[in-house]
């Protein structure tokens, strides 16, 4: 046959099927095997490495192209500085006050007792398919497949795999990314999902889909997490709604509070999910 | 040397695609510089390199992506389609045929990338991928492209760049 004569493309070929294959091994969620960790262990501190050159180069480009801006920049933030220190004294005043109600109610608070690990993160996945992040928290720390992730602004994603010292997460903005939600003024929920982004920040959105057919929600409404997935606990904050579409197929457009192109630390809540059935007993 | 020369091509390939181009590109749509080196190596090599380096870069995207296979078999596969497009198209100019064969290389690319992603259950609307970012990104990446063969010629037309003889591309392959 001619294709055996025709060198180039017999190895073009052998190649595609060698990379499909291991693609379709390695696409697995959970597809951590020994191997695999140790290999991931030992190229950690390189992957860290070439994170934080990459971040060196990609700090210096934006500060050459946003040199201009960083005087209104900082007076932005200064007020907004000023607005979180005045939100944060209502909030301990809120805080103090559930704190007495539910004791009066003998309410068990769900997210007093999370248990937190504090994480750095060392990658992030390339190119526009796929947002997956690696921290440098693995096993040793207590981390298990599936526990949730967090940050200062709200949910950021979920632990996929894990190695010794280091774990990948999945976050909510990533294609495959799926979570149970609810709109906390109206109480709709939803299945919040991600898609392909560009890249672009204002790109970063989740699909809220699954809403029921009398959802009221509108734009500004705050979600969070429903807690109905037995994988993130209720009431972590996820985004605010920007668009609604209403009707048969009612979906709503969110926007997260995390800014993903920008992780550095984040938290891994080690508490295992409340069951659900021990939440309403 | 060839190789070291080779091997900085794809490390600076991969620092663009992965820190720099990030930061700068238009509403989120950047070149995509790999593309741009694996035709332009293709053009002037006339062997497989085009395609073993997409192959060095595409896994190094994959590296820790958590997918490997994901970036490596596209450019990969684009590289080796280019060299044979480019076996049987012997009028090569400097400006217009590299930047064609990098707009149409691009499409292929996430065209394979896009297969992919629907066969690891990823969702997207396709229309809006198309509209968004494959198009813009492959008309960037043809423009792109003519100051990536610019620096490629100069490279190039160096006297250890040239492949010793048909056994050493032959070992190459």
């Amino acid at each position: 046959m001619r294709i055996w004569r025709n060198r180039p493309l017999l190895i073009t070929i052998i190649v595609c099927i060698m990379l499909l294959v291991l693609l379709l091994i390695t696409a697995g969620e959970n597809s951590i095997n020994g191997t695999e960790s140790v290999i991931g262990s030992i190229l950690s501190p390189v992957q860290s490495g070439l994170y934080t050159a990459a971040n060196a180069v990609s700090d210096f480009f934006s500060r050459m192209f946003s040199g201009a801006d960083l005087q209104a920049q900082n007076q932005q933030l200064q007020a907004e500085v000023a607005q979180l220190k005045a939100q944060l004294r209502d909030y301990n005043e809120i805080k103090a006050q559930n704190q007495r109600l539910s004791e009066l109610l003998n309410f068990d608070t769900s997210t007093g007792d999370l248990k937190y690990v504090t994480a750095r993160v060392i990658f992030k996945s390339p190119g526009h398919w796929f947002n997956v992040i690696v921290i440098d928290v693995g096993m040793a720390s207590g981390v298990e497949v599936n526990m949730p992730v967090v940050n200062g602004d709200g949910l950021v994603g979920k632990v996929v795999a894990v190695g010794a010292n280091w774990s990948r997460i999945m976050t909510i903005i990533d294609a495959k990314s799926g979570v149970s939600a609810i709109v906390e003024r109206t109480r709709d929920t939803g299945v919040l999902s991600g898609t392909v982004t560009t890249g672009d920040e204002t790109d970063a959105v989740l699909n809220m889909n699954y809403l029921p057919l009398d959802a009221d929600l509108v734009p500004g409404d705050t979600v969070i997490t429903s807690g109905l997935s037995g994988v993130y606990p209720k009431g972590i904050p996820i985004g605010k709604v920007t668009e609604v579409a209403h009707g048969a197929d009612s979906a709503a457009v969110v926007t997260p509070w995390v800014d993903f192109y920008h992780l550095e630390e984040v938290m891994v809540i080690t508490t295992k999910p409340v069951n659900i059935g021990e939440t309403f007993k | 040397m060839r190789y070291l020369i080779l091997a900085a091509i794809a490390a600076v390939n991969l620092i663009f695609s992965n820190a720099v181009f990030p930061n700068i590109n238009i509403a989120g749509a950047a070149p995509d510089i790999i593309i741009c080196s694996i035709v332009s190596v293709a053009i002037l090599d006339g062997g497989m390199t085009g395609a073993w380096l997409g192959l060095a870069c595409g896994l190094g995207m994959d590296l820790f992506s958590g997918v490997i296979g994901f970036y490596a078999l596209p450019y990969f596969f684009t590289g080796a389609f280019v060299y044979f497009v480019r076996s049987n198209f012997h009028y090569v100019d400097r400006v217009f045929v590299p930047s064609l064969f990098a707009l149409g290389a691009y499409l292929l690319r996430a065209g394979v990338n896009a297969v992919l992603a629907y066969m690891l259950d990823a969702q997207f609307s396709l229309s809006h991928i198309i509209l968004r970012y494959f198009i813009p990104e492959a008309v960037l990446t043809g423009v792109f492209m003519l100051l990536v063969h610019f620096i490629m010629i100069k490279i190039f037309r160096q006297n250890y760049m040239k492949r010793k003889s048909d056994r050493d591309f032959k070992r190459l392959l």
